[in-house]
């Protein structure tokens, strides 16, 4: 993790994000995976509209798995990731993500989504170049073609920056 | 590191669900799956993973839904300590039915309304006939 410049005030944030838009992303994104699941153990992309989650959609990512055990790649980005990064990662496999940027540190726990099967997650803070604290709460989620064998990974994350000295 | 990991009881047994890192959210998830009803019963597990022991403790920290007891009942166990043999002659034979003479079939009423379709027919034929010699 890149040093804080001297002199930065350190605030520090001892609650946890306020219940607003950061923690109902995931959660109303969960609940509509749920809701593709029916009786499968896992939704088909088959079934995955964007356009019925337009709002949701700008904040998320789509993983394709590989059987053979190769590295993941992206496929797809909503409008808000993408254009939080410099370059576009599209079809480009997950270690092109910086672990400084949103769609990096999304994917941290990758492994263990993969490892246990479900929907998993997680929220953590890094530092952007300039300094700047973001904090950040991001889902994955497990999909299959075939309802029983992971295929790809739906994910999304939302952030929020915390502005210092 | 603290996980909290909700559980369904599904099948007859419990399965992992979701895994979330905020007590919150895992709550309040959970809660969610009780009111929506799809699963009998619902836990949520605090694990807490200590890294320099390399051990982790778990405890419930939520329990919603049905109770579900699976525990073995004092009938299952009874049944498992048998042998093979002695489960056998434990249950009772079902009975074997009683072998009788198959009912007589019955004909069914078709003849009759066969004769009439014929003799219907017949008068028809014989009127058309009588028709066409007289005219």
């Amino acid at each position: 993790m890149e040093r804080v410049p001297e002199g930065t005030e350190r605030t520090e944030i001892t609650e946890e994000m306020p219940q607003g838009m950061e923690r109902r992303l995931v959660l109303r994104l969960l609940g509509h995976w749920r809701s593709l699941c029916k009786e499968s153990e896992y939704p088909s992309f088959f079934d995955l509209d964007p356009q019925s989650i337009p709002d949701i959609w700008k904040n998320c990512f789509v993983l394709e798995i590989f059987p053979d055990g190769s590295e993941p790649r992206f496929r797809a980005m909503g409008d808000i990731l993408a254009t939080s990064i410099d370059q576009s990662l599209i079809n480009q496999p997950i270690s092109a993500a910086t672990r400084k940027s949103l769609p990096g540190v999304a994917i941290s726990f990758l492994d263990e989504v993969l490892r246990k099967g479900v929907p998993i997650s997680r929220g953590d803070e890094y530092f952007k170049d300039d300094g700047t604290k973001v904090l950040y709460r991001s889902i994955l989620l497990p999909m299959s073609d075939d309802g029983e064998t992971v295929s790809g990974i739906l994910g999304a994350v939302n952030c929020r920056e915390v502005q210092e000295g | 590191m603290i996980s909290y990991e909700i559980h369904t009881f599904r099948a007859g047994q419990w399965k992992a669900d979701s895994v979330f890192d905020s007590r919150d959210i895992a709550l309040m998830e959970a809660q969610k799956i009780v009111d929506g009803g799809r699963y009998s019963s619902i836990q949520v597990l605090e694990e807490t993973y200590d890294e320099q022991t390399n051990k982790s403790t778990v405890k419930t920290i939520f329990k919603g839904g049905r109770k579900v007891d699976d525990r073995p009942t004092a009938k299952s166990a009874a049944r498992k300590s048998l042998a093979p043999d002695k489960r056998k002659a434990a249950r009772p034979e079902p009975k074997q039915p009683s072998r009788r003479a198959p009912p007589p079939k019955k004909r069914t009423g078709l003849v009759l309304p066969v004769a009439i379709l014929v003799l219907i027919a017949a008068i028809g034929m014989a009127a058309l006939i009588g028709l066409r010699y007289y005219t």
